[in-house]
């Protein structure tokens, strides 16, 4: 154990999406959880390995998209209604006029909901990180170009530095690394 | 990949609920001729009218999502393209079906059948004749497009166009599974491509002709917009029911995952909320500008009875299938989608019934009985028959290049 948290963990390159695939399954079969996939394009199957579940973004965005619509609805509801009515081609200023008041509330649902998309992602997955561990990786920059790359983190309880690097060879990849700190 | 003759895939299921829709079929039209004796001829071709558009949907929507599915590719099209092809090889039975509005719009053959006035009120000819007390200017300046000839050829070019498109892109898939020629997928491509601009003119002018004629003052050139997305919204949730019938089918078992399902109902979710936009838009484009000319049409929707379902559309064809859609643990559980599914559908017959019937009943109480059997009658009889088509081909098209979207497990 006092070998294992010195590195970072063990990385292994791929030469193929499907090969990728192929490893990230047999690395959960095998009982592996703290691992993470490095690949050009999001692979789907890749993804439902190495991170199943739900990532928190969609639920971020739902609230902030209710919270943008009901904003988007209220601010034209209050200053219309309440604060500065106004009578605009004769009709009633009260809820009966609901329709001329939807593109707003649905943009606001729009740009709240992006707006929680892009800043909930940004703060779940800690980016902008200016270093990461994995930079020491050989070859590591061809991830975003034509290299596929799984990564089994030393944090992981079935984690052996020597083990892991034997199971990761078994999966017939172009080279296995120790990724250090 | 194999190039060998793919036999038709036999399904005990389809054939249990094929029985159900011959079913359905003969106690809706035994129901419906029997009305046409004790409640009349002219509620009859009504009631046959908006049991007609309703059906008609399905095959519209086959035939659009068919061309689609040639054009873009993907796992989802592979996996529903020969239910796809079922439902488009029914147009010349819708075009049959026609036959009776045809025939109920003509002042003469109408007059035969027991009808006091033509099923459209611009083919009364009072109100074209400038010496009636009940001519109509407007009517009368729309004559050369609205009158039972021109209209009738009309109908009858968008069912040839139709049914020209779905028999070629059927017999050139079935031929592919026969001889596994890879050549063939190109020229569906093809077609689909100028397939899909003749649909999106014939929907509209078939929708414009149908049903906005009913009223025939009043027009919204979103009508056939809206038609044309209702038409898809409800066909794919026919085929997600379709498809909870096929899962378990060797074929489907071996080729298929979840993905497709998936990706069919994100394509229902983009729907719904695409329906949802057509519809508003078109009532607050003429709630807006308030014109005496466009308004008439959503008076008669709000008024004796009729409003109490926009509130159920708004709430149950609008936000609760587009909430339960957005989990993404629902669209991957066929049987939760399966059930959003059957709700749209039944959505879809209230939203119909709210587009078309208000022409025919002044107040929501006076909605005959008839109206129920029809559709009941025509979707059981177009659901019986599209089984018969689904069964006649092997349900994949195993020998499509397109099957690599499937076994590459649908990557973009």
């Amino acid at each position: 154990m006092q070998a294992s948290s010195d590195i970072y963990g063990v990385m292994a390159e791929f030469p193929s999406p499907s090969a990728l695939i192929e490893a990230s399954k047999k690395a959960r079969e095998a009982g592996y959880r703290k691992m993470d996939a490095y690949s050009p394009f999001p692979i789907e199957e890749v993804s439902e390995e190495v991170a199943p579940g739900d990532t928190g973004v969609p639920r971020i965005v739902l609230i902030c998209g209710l919270t943008g619509a009901a904003t988007g609805f209220i601010t034209q509801a209050m200053s219309q209604f309440v604060d500065y009515p106004l009578i605009i081609g004769g009709r009633p200023n009260n809820i009966t006029n609901w329709a001329a008041m939807i593109p707003m509330t649905f943009e606001f649902g729009i740009l709240f909901s992006a707006f929680g998309a892009v800043f909930g992602m940004l703060a779940l997955n800690g980016l902008p990180t200016l270093y990461h561990p994995t930079f020491n990786a050989p070859r590591f920059e061809r991830a975003s170009q034509d290299a596929f790359f799984l990564c089994i983190e030393s944090t992981d309880p079935l984690f052996d530095r020597a083990q892991t690097s034997q199971f990761l060879r078994s999966l017939n990849p172009l080279q296995v690394s120790e990724v250090t700190h | 990949m194999a190039t060998t003759s793919l036999a038709p895939t036999k399904v005990p299921q389809l054939s249990r609920l094929q029985t159900y829709g011959i079913g359905a079929a003969l106690i809706g039209l035994v129901l419906l001729a029997l009305g046409y004796f004790v409640v009349g001829a002219d509620q009859f071709f009504r009631s046959y009218l908006f049991g007609f558009y309703f059906t008609v949907g399905l095959s519209i929507g086959s035939i659009g999502f068919l061309m689609l599915q040639h054009l873009t590719g993907g796992a989802w099209g592979v996996t529903f393209r020969r239910m796809l092809e079922s439902g488009a090889m029914l147009m010349p039975v819708m075009g049959l079906l026609f036959i009776p509005i045809a025939l109920a719009t003509f002042p003469d053959t109408s007059h035969a059948m027991g009808m006091h006035h033509p099923l459209y009120e611009w083919a009364v000819p009072d109100l074209v004749n400038p010496a009636s007390e009940h001519y109509d200017p407007v009517v009368h300046y729309k004559q050369p497009w609205l009158n039972p000839m021109f209209f009738t050829v009309r109908s009858v070019i968008y069912f040839v166009i139709w049914t020209a498109l779905a028999f070629m892109l059927r017999s050139w898939s079935i031929e592919q599974d026969r001889t596994g020629n890879q050549a063939m997928a190109a020229r569906m491509r093809m077609l689909s491509g100028i397939g899909i601009a003749l649909f999106v003119l014939t929907v509209t002018f078939a929708s414009f002709d149908w049903t906005m004629s009913l009223n025939p003052h009043w027009f919204s050139s979103m009508y056939g917009a809206h038609f044309m997305v209702s038409s898809g919204l409800m066909t794919l949730a026919f085929m997600i029911l379709m498809a909870t019938q096929v899962r378990q089918t060797e074929i489907f078992e071996q080729h298929v995952t979840i993905k497709p399902f998936h990706d069919i109902g994100k394509l229902m979710l983009a729907f719904t909320i695409l329906w949802t936009y057509m519809s508003y838009s078109q009532y607050m484009i003429i709630w807006s500008g308030d014109i005496a000319e466009f308004t008439p049409w959503y008076i008669d929707r709000t008024h004796n009875g009729w409003l109490t379902l926009v509130p159920i559309l708004i709430l149950f064809q609008f936000f609760v299938p587009f909430f339960l859609l957005l989990s993404r643990s629902n669209k991957r559980n066929l049987k939760t989608l399966a059930g959003i599914a059957g709700f749209v559908i039944l959505m879809r017959c209230i939203d119909v019934t709210w587009i078309v019937l208000p022409a025919f009943h002044e107040s929501i109480l006076d909605v005959s009985w008839l109206n129920f059997a029809a559709p009941v009658g025509l979707v059981g009889l177009w659901i019986a028959l599209f089984i018969g088509n689904l069964q006649r081909a092997s349900l994949l098209p195993l020998n499509d290049p397109n099957m690599e979207w499937l076994h590459a497990g649908g990557h973009h």
